[in-house]
């Protein structure tokens, strides 16, 4: 229902635009300028925590999101960034400035695809070190909780770009850093990417979280 | 200066998310 009502406001205001949704057929467009959706991030999270969003981004020819907006609709709380800052409800948001992996909270979602490190491995290197690993299924809240300052880091394991062409700019106009799970720059987001690393933007912990994917289970 | 794409999107998630909210907010059933 949600990813059928998007996809046709989107098709009326913007018909030249692509569509690259999560639940329906891409459709290409004309413009350049390609819109990617995830109608329902968090799924396995409705009715269980107030974590699922509705996410969307305009994306440019360069594949780099112009915009962004995440809502949850249960928390009421609307997300979103444009070339020079990020908002929640209008707010202003800001990284948090926690500079070491101990009493840290990092989220951790969706399964890390071969050759990384299991979820199991990266929750025990977390744990160990005094941070706190959190998964509430909504890859896109997550890493909204680290733009907010809530959070200190996040992971996406999945290769789509549903929920990261969202955050990048959420995450990054906020003080934050995003890279793959390599460490390295995400270079488009209207593709299939190598996973996601959001961070505070503080070099030791994004080094750390980008070192722990690294480890292979034994 | 407003970015009225922006403006357009951010009204479009408030509507179909307050629309879709009691579905996407009901209690969860054992299957």
């Amino acid at each position: 229902m949600v990813s059928l009502l998007v996809t046709e406001a989107i098709k009326e205001k913007y018909p030249q635009d692509t569509i690259y949704g999560e639940e329906e057929a891409r459709t290409e467009g004309s413009s350049g300028f390609t819109w990617v959706l995830d109608p329902i991030d968090g799924t396995q999270a409705l009715g269980m925590l107030p974590t699922s969003t509705i996410c969307l981004a305009r994306i440019n020819n360069e594949g780099s999101p112009v915009f962004s907006v995440v809502f949850n609709p249960t928390t009421k709380e609307l997300f979103y960034s444009d070339k020079e800052a990020s908002y929640v409800n209008g707010e202003k948001m800001k990284v948090s400035d926690k500079k070491d992996i101990k009493g840290s909270y990092i989220y951790l979602g969706s399964r890390m695809n071969s050759p990384f490190a299991s979820n199991g491995s990266i929750y025990n290197s977390i744990e160990e070190l005094g941070g706190k690993v959190f998964n509430i299924r909504s890859l896109a809240y997550s890493c909204a909780m680290v733009a907010f300052g809530k959070a200190e880091g996040a992971y996406i394991g999945v290769n789509t770009p549903f929920e990261a062409a969202s955050i990048k700019l959420l995450v990054e106009n906020a003080g934050g850093k995003i890279t793959d799970l390599e460490g390295k720059e995400v270079k488009r987001f209207d593709t299939e990417i190598n996973g996601l690393i959001a961070s505070n933007g503080i070099k030791s912990i994004h080094e750390q979280l980008v070192s722990f994917v690294s480890l292979k289970t034994k | 200066m407003k970015n009225p794409d922006l403006e357009f999107t951010k009204q479009l998630l408030l509507d179909i998310g307050s629309k879709a909210s009691e579905a996407l907010t009901k209690p969860y059933e054992t299957k």
